[in-house]
Protein backbone atom coordinates (compact mmCIF):
# COMPACT_ATOMS: atom_id res chain seq x y z
CA UNK A 1 0.00 0.00 0.00
CA UNK A 2 1.48 2.97 -1.23
CA UNK A 3 1.84 5.61 1.64
CA UNK A 4 0.00 9.40 1.17
CA UNK A 5 1.87 12.68 1.71
CA UNK A 6 0.17 16.01 2.53
CA UNK A 7 2.12 18.86 -0.04
CA UNK A 8 1.27 22.98 0.85
CA UNK A 9 2.49 25.65 -0.49
CA UNK A 10 1.02 28.58 -2.30
CA UNK A 11 3.15 28.12 -5.62
CA UNK A 12 1.94 25.95 -8.00
CA UNK A 13 5.43 25.02 -9.80
CA UNK A 14 6.92 24.52 -6.33
CA UNK A 15 3.94 21.58 -5.45
CA UNK A 16 5.03 20.26 -8.60
CA UNK A 17 8.23 19.64 -8.53
CA UNK A 18 8.01 18.21 -4.83
CA UNK A 19 5.35 15.90 -6.09
CA UNK A 20 7.81 14.07 -8.99
CA UNK A 21 10.25 13.83 -6.32
CA UNK A 22 7.71 11.99 -3.84
CA UNK A 23 5.77 10.26 -6.93
CA UNK A 24 9.34 9.16 -8.53
CA UNK A 25 10.00 7.45 -4.94
CA UNK A 26 6.36 5.38 -5.30
CA UNK A 27 4.15 7.74 -2.94
CA UNK A 28 1.05 9.12 -3.24
CA UNK A 29 0.82 12.80 -3.07
CA UNK A 30 -2.28 15.13 -1.98
CA UNK A 31 -1.75 19.03 -2.68
CA UNK A 32 -3.04 22.28 -1.08
CA UNK A 33 -2.32 25.68 -1.44
CA UNK A 34 -2.44 27.37 1.77
CA UNK A 35 -3.19 26.37 5.85
CA UNK A 36 -6.84 26.52 5.20
CA UNK A 37 -7.14 24.39 2.34
CA UNK A 38 -4.71 22.19 3.90
CA UNK A 39 -7.32 21.78 6.54
CA UNK A 40 -9.98 20.42 4.88
CA UNK A 41 -8.27 18.63 2.82
CA UNK A 42 -7.38 16.51 6.37
CA UNK A 43 -10.86 15.49 6.56
CA UNK A 44 -10.36 12.67 4.14
CA UNK A 45 -7.82 9.77 3.19
CA UNK A 46 -5.47 9.12 5.80
CA UNK A 47 -1.65 10.96 5.66
CA UNK A 48 1.40 9.16 7.13
CA UNK A 49 3.30 12.83 6.74
CA UNK A 50 2.56 16.79 6.14
CA UNK A 51 5.27 18.79 4.04
CA UNK A 52 4.31 22.80 4.27
CA UNK A 53 5.75 26.31 3.27
CA UNK A 54 5.37 28.99 5.90
CA UNK A 55 4.48 31.89 3.99
CA UNK A 56 1.11 31.81 2.33
CA UNK A 57 -2.36 33.62 2.15
CA UNK A 58 -5.21 32.82 3.89
CA UNK A 59 -3.24 30.47 6.49
CA UNK A 60 0.12 30.76 7.21
CA UNK A 61 2.47 27.21 7.57
CA UNK A 62 3.05 27.66 11.53
CA UNK A 63 -0.94 28.14 12.15
CA UNK A 64 -1.43 25.68 9.92
CA UNK A 65 0.82 23.30 11.85
CA UNK A 66 -0.58 24.59 15.46
CA UNK A 67 -4.14 23.70 13.68
CA UNK A 68 -3.24 20.22 12.50
CA UNK A 69 -1.77 19.71 15.88
CA UNK A 70 -5.37 19.98 17.42
CA UNK A 71 -7.08 17.30 15.14
CA UNK A 72 -7.32 13.86 17.39
CA UNK A 73 -6.35 12.10 13.76
CA UNK A 74 -3.55 14.05 13.08
CA UNK A 75 -1.85 14.32 16.23
CA UNK A 76 1.26 12.65 15.48
CA UNK A 77 1.95 12.91 11.80
CA UNK A 78 5.17 14.66 11.05
CA UNK A 79 5.44 17.91 9.74
CA UNK A 80 8.71 19.02 7.49
CA UNK A 81 8.83 22.21 6.78
CA UNK A 82 9.72 23.90 3.32
CA UNK A 83 10.88 27.11 3.33
CA UNK A 84 12.60 30.40 1.86
CA UNK A 85 12.97 31.12 5.36
CA UNK A 86 16.46 30.11 7.14
CA UNK A 87 16.28 33.05 10.25
CA UNK A 88 16.85 31.01 13.23
CA UNK A 89 14.17 32.91 14.94
CA UNK A 90 11.39 31.31 12.34
CA UNK A 91 13.28 27.89 12.52
CA UNK A 92 12.67 28.12 16.54
CA UNK A 93 8.83 29.21 15.93
CA UNK A 94 8.64 25.93 13.74
CA UNK A 95 9.73 23.86 15.99
CA UNK A 96 7.57 25.37 18.92
CA UNK A 97 4.75 24.88 16.87
CA UNK A 98 5.51 21.09 16.55
CA UNK A 99 7.44 20.50 13.19
CA UNK A 100 10.01 18.29 13.00
CA UNK A 101 12.05 19.23 10.53
CA UNK A 102 12.63 22.41 8.99
CA UNK A 103 13.79 22.33 5.24
CA UNK A 104 15.82 25.41 2.89
CA UNK A 105 14.63 25.91 -0.08
CA UNK A 106 15.51 24.51 -2.84
CA UNK A 107 15.75 20.83 -1.69
CA UNK A 108 17.88 17.68 -3.18
CA UNK A 109 15.60 15.24 -3.80
CA UNK A 110 17.92 12.76 -2.38
CA UNK A 111 17.78 14.37 0.90
CA UNK A 112 14.28 15.09 0.96
CA UNK A 113 13.26 11.98 0.22
CA UNK A 114 15.66 10.63 3.02
CA UNK A 115 14.23 12.98 5.63
CA UNK A 116 10.68 11.85 4.72
CA UNK A 117 11.81 7.95 4.95
CA UNK A 118 13.16 8.41 7.84
CA UNK A 119 10.51 10.34 9.70
CA UNK A 120 7.55 9.13 7.99
CA UNK A 121 4.36 7.18 9.92
CA UNK A 122 5.00 3.74 9.51
CA UNK B 1 30.67 103.57 1.22
CA UNK B 2 31.07 102.28 5.18
CA UNK B 3 34.62 101.40 4.41
CA UNK B 4 35.75 105.14 3.19
CA UNK B 5 33.64 106.47 6.19
CA UNK B 6 36.21 104.08 8.22
CA UNK B 7 39.12 105.36 6.66
CA UNK B 8 37.95 108.93 7.57
CA UNK B 9 37.41 108.36 11.19
CA UNK B 10 40.08 106.62 11.21
CA UNK B 11 42.30 109.42 9.66
CA UNK B 12 40.76 112.08 11.43
CA UNK B 13 41.24 111.00 15.10
CA UNK B 14 44.92 110.06 14.16
CA UNK B 15 45.49 113.56 13.07
CA UNK B 16 43.62 115.07 16.19
CA UNK B 17 46.05 112.66 17.77
CA UNK B 18 49.01 113.73 16.31
CA UNK B 19 48.32 117.48 17.16
CA UNK B 20 47.11 117.06 20.46
CA UNK B 21 50.86 115.79 20.75
CA UNK B 22 52.45 118.03 19.01
CA UNK B 23 50.93 120.88 20.77
CA UNK B 24 50.97 119.40 24.37
CA UNK B 25 54.57 117.78 23.91
CA UNK B 26 56.40 120.68 21.58
CA UNK B 27 57.88 119.98 17.91
CA UNK B 28 61.03 117.87 18.68
CA UNK B 29 61.99 114.76 16.77
CA UNK B 30 60.64 112.45 19.49
CA UNK B 31 57.49 113.97 19.47
CA UNK B 32 57.28 114.28 15.82
CA UNK B 33 58.56 110.33 15.30
CA UNK B 34 56.01 108.85 17.61
CA UNK B 35 53.42 111.32 15.85
CA UNK B 36 54.14 109.69 12.76
CA UNK B 37 53.75 106.08 14.10
CA UNK B 38 50.62 107.31 15.41
CA UNK B 39 49.50 108.23 11.84
CA UNK B 40 50.77 104.87 10.68
CA UNK B 41 48.79 102.53 13.45
CA UNK B 42 45.46 104.49 12.82
CA UNK B 43 46.24 104.34 8.87
CA UNK B 44 46.81 100.65 9.45
CA UNK B 45 44.06 99.94 11.83
CA UNK B 46 41.76 101.34 9.09
CA UNK B 47 42.76 99.97 6.11
CA UNK B 48 42.37 96.63 8.40
CA UNK B 49 38.92 97.31 9.08
CA UNK B 50 37.78 98.63 6.33
CA UNK B 51 38.99 95.21 4.61
CA UNK B 52 37.29 93.36 7.20
CA UNK B 53 33.91 94.78 6.56
CA UNK B 54 34.19 94.52 2.93
CA UNK B 55 35.06 91.28 3.24
CA UNK B 56 31.42 90.95 5.90
CA UNK B 57 29.98 92.75 2.47
CA UNK B 58 30.85 90.19 0.30
CA UNK B 59 29.50 87.64 2.10
CA UNK B 60 26.56 89.50 2.88
CA UNK B 61 25.74 89.54 -0.69
CA UNK B 62 26.80 85.91 -1.08
CA UNK B 63 24.76 84.61 0.98
CA UNK B 64 21.84 86.49 -0.43
CA UNK B 65 22.65 85.71 -3.89
CA UNK B 66 22.43 81.87 -2.25
CA UNK B 67 19.49 82.04 -0.82
CA UNK B 68 17.91 83.31 -3.57
CA UNK B 69 19.00 80.68 -5.75
CA UNK B 70 17.93 78.29 -3.32
CA UNK B 71 14.86 79.52 -3.50
CA UNK B 72 14.73 79.35 -7.24
CA UNK B 73 15.88 76.04 -6.86
CA UNK B 74 13.01 74.55 -4.76
CA UNK B 75 10.40 76.38 -6.64
CA UNK B 76 11.50 74.84 -10.10
CA UNK B 77 11.86 71.08 -8.14
CA UNK B 78 8.69 71.94 -6.68
CA UNK B 79 7.53 72.06 -10.21
CA UNK B 80 9.52 68.63 -11.29
CA UNK B 81 8.38 67.05 -8.37
CA UNK B 82 5.14 67.24 -9.44
CA UNK B 83 5.63 66.09 -12.85
CA UNK B 84 7.15 63.01 -11.15
CA UNK B 85 4.70 62.30 -9.55
CA UNK B 86 2.30 61.99 -12.36
CA UNK B 87 4.91 59.56 -13.89
CA UNK B 88 4.71 57.47 -11.14
CA UNK B 89 1.02 57.28 -10.69
CA UNK B 90 0.84 56.28 -14.59
CA UNK B 91 3.87 54.10 -15.14
CA UNK B 92 3.43 52.02 -11.50
CA UNK B 93 0.33 50.52 -12.88
CA UNK B 94 1.52 49.55 -16.19
CA UNK B 95 5.03 48.63 -13.90
CA UNK B 96 3.18 46.59 -11.51
CA UNK B 97 0.88 44.58 -14.39
CA UNK B 98 3.87 43.85 -15.97
CA UNK B 99 5.89 42.15 -13.57
CA UNK B 100 2.83 39.75 -12.93
CA UNK B 101 2.62 39.05 -16.24
CA UNK B 102 6.57 38.05 -16.64
CA UNK B 103 5.68 36.11 -13.61
CA UNK B 104 3.06 34.15 -14.07
CA UNK B 105 4.25 33.27 -17.70
CA UNK B 106 7.79 32.16 -16.80
CA UNK B 107 5.39 30.28 -13.64
CA UNK B 108 3.21 28.24 -16.70
CA UNK B 109 6.17 27.74 -18.98
CA UNK B 110 8.00 26.05 -15.80
CA UNK B 111 5.42 24.22 -14.86
CA UNK B 112 4.85 22.46 -18.35
CA UNK B 113 8.83 22.08 -18.63
CA UNK B 114 8.52 20.39 -15.38
CA UNK B 115 5.38 18.02 -16.43
CA UNK B 116 7.38 17.29 -19.92
CA UNK B 117 10.55 16.53 -17.79
CA UNK B 118 8.55 14.37 -15.50
CA UNK B 119 7.25 12.28 -18.57
CA UNK B 120 10.70 12.22 -19.98
CA UNK B 121 12.20 10.28 -16.86
CA UNK B 122 9.33 7.98 -16.13
CA UNK B 123 9.46 6.86 -19.26
CA UNK B 124 13.44 6.21 -19.26
CA UNK B 125 12.70 4.40 -16.08
CA UNK B 126 10.27 1.91 -17.14
CA UNK B 127 12.71 1.37 -20.46
CA UNK B 128 15.68 1.02 -18.36
CA UNK B 129 13.88 -1.66 -16.16
CA UNK B 130 12.45 -3.26 -18.89
CA UNK B 131 15.34 -3.70 -20.14
CA UNK B 132 17.32 -4.69 -16.84
CA UNK B 133 14.70 -7.23 -16.64
CA UNK B 134 14.93 -8.86 -20.00
CA UNK B 135 18.75 -8.64 -19.42
CA UNK B 136 18.15 -10.60 -16.17
CA UNK B 137 16.29 -12.84 -17.52
CA UNK B 138 18.64 -13.77 -20.18
CA UNK B 139 21.76 -13.84 -17.78
CA UNK B 140 19.90 -15.33 -14.88
CA UNK B 141 20.13 -19.41 -14.37
CA UNK B 142 16.30 -19.54 -14.46
CA UNK B 143 13.98 -20.90 -17.15
CA UNK B 144 14.45 -17.84 -19.56
CA UNK B 145 18.08 -17.58 -19.23
CA UNK B 146 20.57 -18.08 -22.16
CA UNK B 147 22.52 -20.88 -20.68
CA UNK B 148 19.17 -22.65 -20.14
CA UNK B 149 17.60 -22.11 -23.43
CA UNK B 150 20.73 -22.71 -25.26
CA UNK B 151 21.13 -26.61 -23.66
CA UNK B 152 17.37 -26.54 -23.77
CA UNK B 153 17.63 -25.99 -28.15
CA UNK B 154 20.33 -28.28 -28.27
CA UNK B 155 18.67 -30.73 -26.52
CA UNK B 156 15.53 -30.59 -28.65
CA UNK B 157 17.85 -30.37 -31.86
CA UNK B 158 19.87 -33.35 -31.15
CA UNK B 159 16.88 -34.84 -30.47
CA UNK B 160 15.50 -34.38 -33.73
CA UNK B 161 18.68 -35.43 -35.38
CA UNK B 162 18.33 -38.71 -33.09
CA UNK B 163 14.89 -39.60 -34.42
CA UNK B 164 16.33 -38.55 -38.24
CA UNK B 165 19.30 -41.46 -37.52
CA UNK B 166 17.27 -43.92 -36.20
CA UNK B 167 15.13 -43.74 -38.66
CA UNK B 168 17.55 -44.16 -41.13
CA UNK B 169 18.57 -47.49 -39.11
CA UNK B 170 15.97 -49.25 -39.31
CA UNK B 171 15.41 -48.55 -43.00
CA UNK B 172 19.18 -49.79 -42.75
CA UNK B 173 18.01 -53.05 -41.14
CA UNK B 174 14.59 -53.27 -43.54
CA UNK B 175 17.17 -53.36 -46.41
CA UNK B 176 19.38 -56.12 -44.63
CA UNK B 177 16.38 -58.40 -44.10
CA UNK B 178 15.50 -57.80 -47.63
CA UNK B 179 19.06 -58.55 -48.75
CA UNK B 180 18.62 -61.85 -46.98
CA UNK B 181 15.99 -63.01 -48.37
CA UNK B 182 18.25 -63.17 -51.77
CA UNK B 183 20.23 -66.39 -49.83
CA UNK B 184 16.63 -67.62 -50.06
CA UNK B 185 15.87 -66.82 -53.77
CA UNK B 186 19.42 -68.83 -54.01
CA UNK B 187 18.44 -71.53 -53.08
CA UNK B 188 15.25 -71.55 -54.37
CA UNK B 189 17.30 -71.09 -57.72
CA UNK B 190 19.21 -74.84 -56.58
CA UNK B 191 16.29 -76.12 -56.29
CA UNK B 192 14.32 -75.18 -59.67
CA UNK B 193 17.98 -76.65 -61.40
CA UNK B 194 17.03 -80.03 -59.00
CA UNK B 195 13.55 -80.32 -60.31
CA UNK B 196 14.75 -79.94 -64.10
CA UNK B 197 17.33 -82.11 -63.04
CA UNK B 198 14.91 -84.77 -61.68
CA UNK B 199 12.23 -83.92 -64.69
CA UNK B 200 15.31 -85.05 -67.21
CA UNK B 201 15.63 -87.77 -65.37
CA UNK B 202 11.93 -88.59 -65.28
CA UNK B 203 12.03 -88.29 -68.87
CA UNK B 204 15.20 -90.37 -69.68
CA UNK B 205 12.82 -93.27 -67.65
CA UNK B 206 10.07 -92.44 -69.13
CA UNK B 207 11.76 -93.22 -72.44
CA UNK B 208 13.32 -96.33 -71.60
CA UNK B 209 10.29 -98.11 -69.95
CA UNK B 210 8.33 -97.23 -73.25
CA UNK B 211 11.24 -98.75 -75.40
CA UNK B 212 10.91 -101.54 -72.96
CA UNK B 213 7.29 -101.61 -73.23
CA UNK B 214 7.75 -102.25 -77.50
CA UNK B 215 9.97 -104.95 -76.87
CA UNK B 216 7.37 -106.80 -74.06
CA UNK B 217 4.66 -106.69 -77.24
CA UNK B 218 1.02 -106.71 -76.30
CA UNK B 219 1.44 -107.24 -72.96
CA UNK B 220 3.57 -103.89 -72.74
CA UNK B 221 0.80 -101.71 -73.97
CA UNK B 222 -0.31 -101.17 -70.62
CA UNK B 223 2.76 -100.01 -69.76
CA UNK B 224 3.60 -98.09 -72.45
CA UNK B 225 0.63 -95.71 -71.69
CA UNK B 226 1.69 -95.55 -68.33
CA UNK B 227 5.00 -94.42 -69.41
CA UNK B 228 3.88 -92.06 -72.01
CA UNK B 229 1.54 -90.37 -69.07
CA UNK B 230 4.96 -90.14 -66.59
CA UNK B 231 6.96 -88.74 -69.86
CA UNK B 232 3.93 -85.70 -70.06
CA UNK B 233 4.70 -85.45 -65.91
CA UNK B 234 8.27 -85.33 -66.70
CA UNK B 235 7.76 -82.44 -69.23
CA UNK B 236 5.45 -80.80 -67.51
CA UNK B 237 7.57 -80.56 -64.54
CA UNK B 238 10.47 -79.22 -66.48
CA UNK B 239 8.31 -76.15 -67.47
CA UNK B 240 7.50 -76.03 -64.04
CA UNK B 241 10.81 -75.37 -63.20
CA UNK B 242 12.13 -73.48 -65.88
CA UNK B 243 8.96 -71.04 -64.83
CA UNK B 244 10.38 -71.07 -61.27
CA UNK B 245 13.85 -70.24 -62.57
CA UNK B 246 12.84 -67.49 -64.41
CA UNK B 247 10.43 -65.80 -61.29
CA UNK B 248 13.48 -66.20 -59.27
CA UNK B 249 15.44 -64.43 -61.43
CA UNK B 250 12.57 -61.11 -61.69
CA UNK B 251 12.84 -61.33 -58.04
CA UNK B 252 16.26 -61.23 -57.56
CA UNK B 253 16.38 -58.70 -59.97
CA UNK B 254 13.91 -56.77 -58.54
CA UNK B 255 15.61 -56.91 -55.48
CA UNK B 256 19.24 -55.79 -56.27
CA UNK B 257 17.21 -52.63 -57.86
CA UNK B 258 15.34 -51.56 -55.06
CA UNK B 259 18.72 -52.61 -53.11
CA UNK B 260 20.56 -49.78 -54.92
CA UNK B 261 17.48 -47.25 -55.05
CA UNK B 262 17.89 -47.43 -51.33
CA UNK B 263 21.36 -47.16 -51.04
CA UNK B 264 21.41 -44.05 -52.73
CA UNK B 265 18.17 -42.70 -50.27
CA UNK B 266 20.54 -43.27 -47.70
CA UNK B 267 23.70 -41.84 -48.79
CA UNK B 268 21.49 -38.66 -49.85
CA UNK B 269 19.65 -38.90 -46.04
CA UNK B 270 23.37 -39.05 -44.17
CA UNK B 271 24.43 -36.14 -45.96
CA UNK B 272 21.19 -34.39 -45.55
CA UNK B 273 21.66 -35.36 -41.55
CA UNK B 274 25.04 -34.23 -41.84
CA UNK B 275 24.48 -30.42 -43.20
CA UNK B 276 21.27 -30.23 -40.76
CA UNK B 277 23.61 -31.06 -37.64
CA UNK B 278 26.66 -28.34 -38.59
CA UNK B 279 23.49 -26.05 -39.33
CA UNK B 280 22.15 -26.55 -36.19
CA UNK B 281 25.96 -25.75 -34.54
CA UNK B 282 25.94 -22.40 -36.30
CA UNK B 283 22.38 -21.25 -35.43
CA UNK B 284 23.11 -22.17 -32.13
CA UNK B 285 26.17 -19.84 -31.86
CA UNK B 286 25.22 -16.98 -33.08
CA UNK B 287 21.68 -17.05 -30.81
CA UNK B 288 24.73 -17.50 -28.00
CA UNK B 289 26.83 -14.19 -29.88
CA UNK B 290 22.96 -12.46 -30.08
CA UNK B 291 22.24 -13.07 -26.08
CA UNK B 292 25.77 -12.18 -24.97
CA UNK B 293 25.42 -8.84 -27.03
CA UNK B 294 21.54 -8.19 -25.46
CA UNK B 295 23.37 -8.67 -22.11
CA UNK B 296 26.53 -6.23 -22.93
CA UNK B 297 24.20 -3.45 -24.12
CA UNK B 298 21.79 -4.07 -20.94
CA UNK B 299 24.42 -3.72 -18.92
CA UNK B 300 25.86 -0.34 -20.68
CA UNK B 301 22.07 0.79 -20.40
CA UNK B 302 22.31 0.37 -16.42
CA UNK B 303 25.29 2.38 -16.31
CA UNK B 304 24.13 4.78 -18.10
CA UNK B 305 20.84 4.68 -16.49
CA UNK B 306 23.05 5.65 -13.22
CA UNK B 307 24.55 8.96 -14.47
CA UNK B 308 21.38 10.21 -15.50
CA UNK B 309 19.36 9.78 -12.06
CA UNK B 310 22.27 11.97 -11.01
CA UNK B 311 21.13 14.49 -13.30
CA UNK B 312 17.25 14.25 -12.93
CA UNK B 313 18.17 15.38 -9.25
CA UNK B 314 19.71 18.66 -10.48
CA UNK B 315 17.03 19.08 -12.65
CA UNK B 316 14.68 18.81 -9.61
CA UNK B 317 16.54 21.33 -7.43
CA UNK B 318 16.78 23.76 -10.90
CA UNK B 319 12.80 23.86 -11.10
CA UNK B 320 12.34 25.20 -7.76
CA UNK B 321 14.30 28.30 -8.49
CA UNK B 322 10.66 29.57 -10.20
CA UNK B 323 9.23 29.54 -6.76
CA UNK B 324 11.43 31.94 -5.08
CA UNK B 325 11.78 34.56 -8.34
CA UNK B 326 8.04 34.05 -7.90
CA UNK B 327 8.02 35.23 -4.39
CA UNK B 328 10.71 37.98 -5.42
CA UNK B 329 8.33 39.25 -7.91
CA UNK B 330 5.01 39.08 -5.83
CA UNK B 331 6.94 41.33 -3.61
CA UNK B 332 7.95 44.13 -5.52
CA UNK B 333 4.52 44.32 -7.14
CA UNK B 334 2.45 44.79 -3.55
CA UNK B 335 5.29 47.03 -2.38
CA UNK B 336 4.65 48.85 -5.90
CA UNK B 337 0.97 48.87 -5.18
CA UNK B 338 0.77 50.32 -1.71
CA UNK B 339 3.39 53.08 -3.20
CA UNK B 340 0.62 53.61 -5.90
CA UNK B 341 -2.29 53.65 -3.36
CA UNK B 342 -0.27 55.87 -1.14
CA UNK B 343 0.82 58.73 -3.43
CA UNK B 344 -3.34 58.72 -4.72
CA UNK B 345 -4.92 58.22 -1.54
CA UNK B 346 -2.57 60.32 0.89
CA UNK B 347 -0.83 63.65 -0.67
CA UNK B 348 1.73 63.92 1.83
CA UNK B 349 5.03 63.34 2.25
CA UNK B 350 6.69 60.02 2.81
CA UNK B 351 8.91 58.57 5.47
CA UNK B 352 11.58 56.53 3.30
CA UNK B 353 13.01 55.48 6.44
CA UNK B 354 9.87 53.65 7.84
CA UNK B 355 8.66 52.29 4.10
CA UNK B 356 11.82 50.80 3.74
CA UNK B 357 11.78 48.93 6.80
CA UNK B 358 8.52 48.12 6.99
CA UNK B 359 9.76 46.35 3.27
CA UNK B 360 12.15 44.89 5.31
CA UNK B 361 9.42 43.02 7.62
CA UNK B 362 7.99 41.99 4.11
CA UNK B 363 10.97 39.37 2.89
CA UNK B 364 10.88 35.77 3.02
CA UNK B 365 14.42 35.15 1.33
CA UNK B 366 17.66 36.01 2.15
CA UNK B 367 18.46 37.20 -1.02
CA UNK B 368 15.71 39.87 -0.22
CA UNK B 369 17.66 40.88 2.93
CA UNK B 370 21.21 40.63 1.48
CA UNK B 371 19.94 42.98 -1.41
CA UNK B 372 17.74 45.59 0.98
CA UNK B 373 21.18 45.82 3.21
CA UNK B 374 23.25 46.52 -0.12
CA UNK B 375 25.60 43.39 0.39
CA UNK B 376 26.08 40.66 -2.37
CA UNK B 377 23.93 37.75 -2.97
CA UNK B 378 27.06 35.41 -3.22
CA UNK B 379 26.28 31.74 -4.82
CA UNK B 380 23.78 29.28 -3.88
CA UNK B 381 23.36 28.68 -0.62
CA UNK B 382 24.27 25.34 0.88
CA UNK B 383 21.12 22.62 1.59
CA UNK B 384 20.14 23.01 5.57
CA UNK B 385 18.09 20.48 6.57
CA UNK B 386 17.86 21.08 10.65
CA UNK B 387 15.80 18.38 12.08
CA UNK B 388 14.02 19.22 15.40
Amino acid sequence: MAKTILVVDDSASLRQVVSIALKGAGYEVIEACDGKDALSKLNGAKIHLIISDVNMPNMDGITFVKEAKKLPNYKFTPIIMLTTESQEGKKAEGQAAGAKAWVVKPFQPAQMLAAVSKLIMP
Amino acid sequence: MNGIKVWRIALLLGAVGVAMLLVLAGLDTINIASAILFLAVALVAGWWESKRLAQWHAKAIEDAKNQTRAKLESAHSKSSMSGLKEVCMEAMPIWSKQIEASRSQTETAIMDLAARFAGISQKLEAAVRASQSAAGDLAGSGESGATAVLTQSRTELMGVLETLKAAQQSRNAMLESVRSLTSYTDELRTMAAEVAAIASQTNLLALNAAIEAARAGETGRGFAVVADEVRKLSTLSSDTGKKMSEKVGIINTSITDVFGVAELSSKNDMQSVAASESTIRLVLERFHEVTSQLSNSAELLQHESAGIGGEISEVLVALQFQDRTSQILAHVRKNLDNLHRHLAEKDTGIDARAWLAEMELTYATEEQRKIHRGADIGGAAAQEITFF
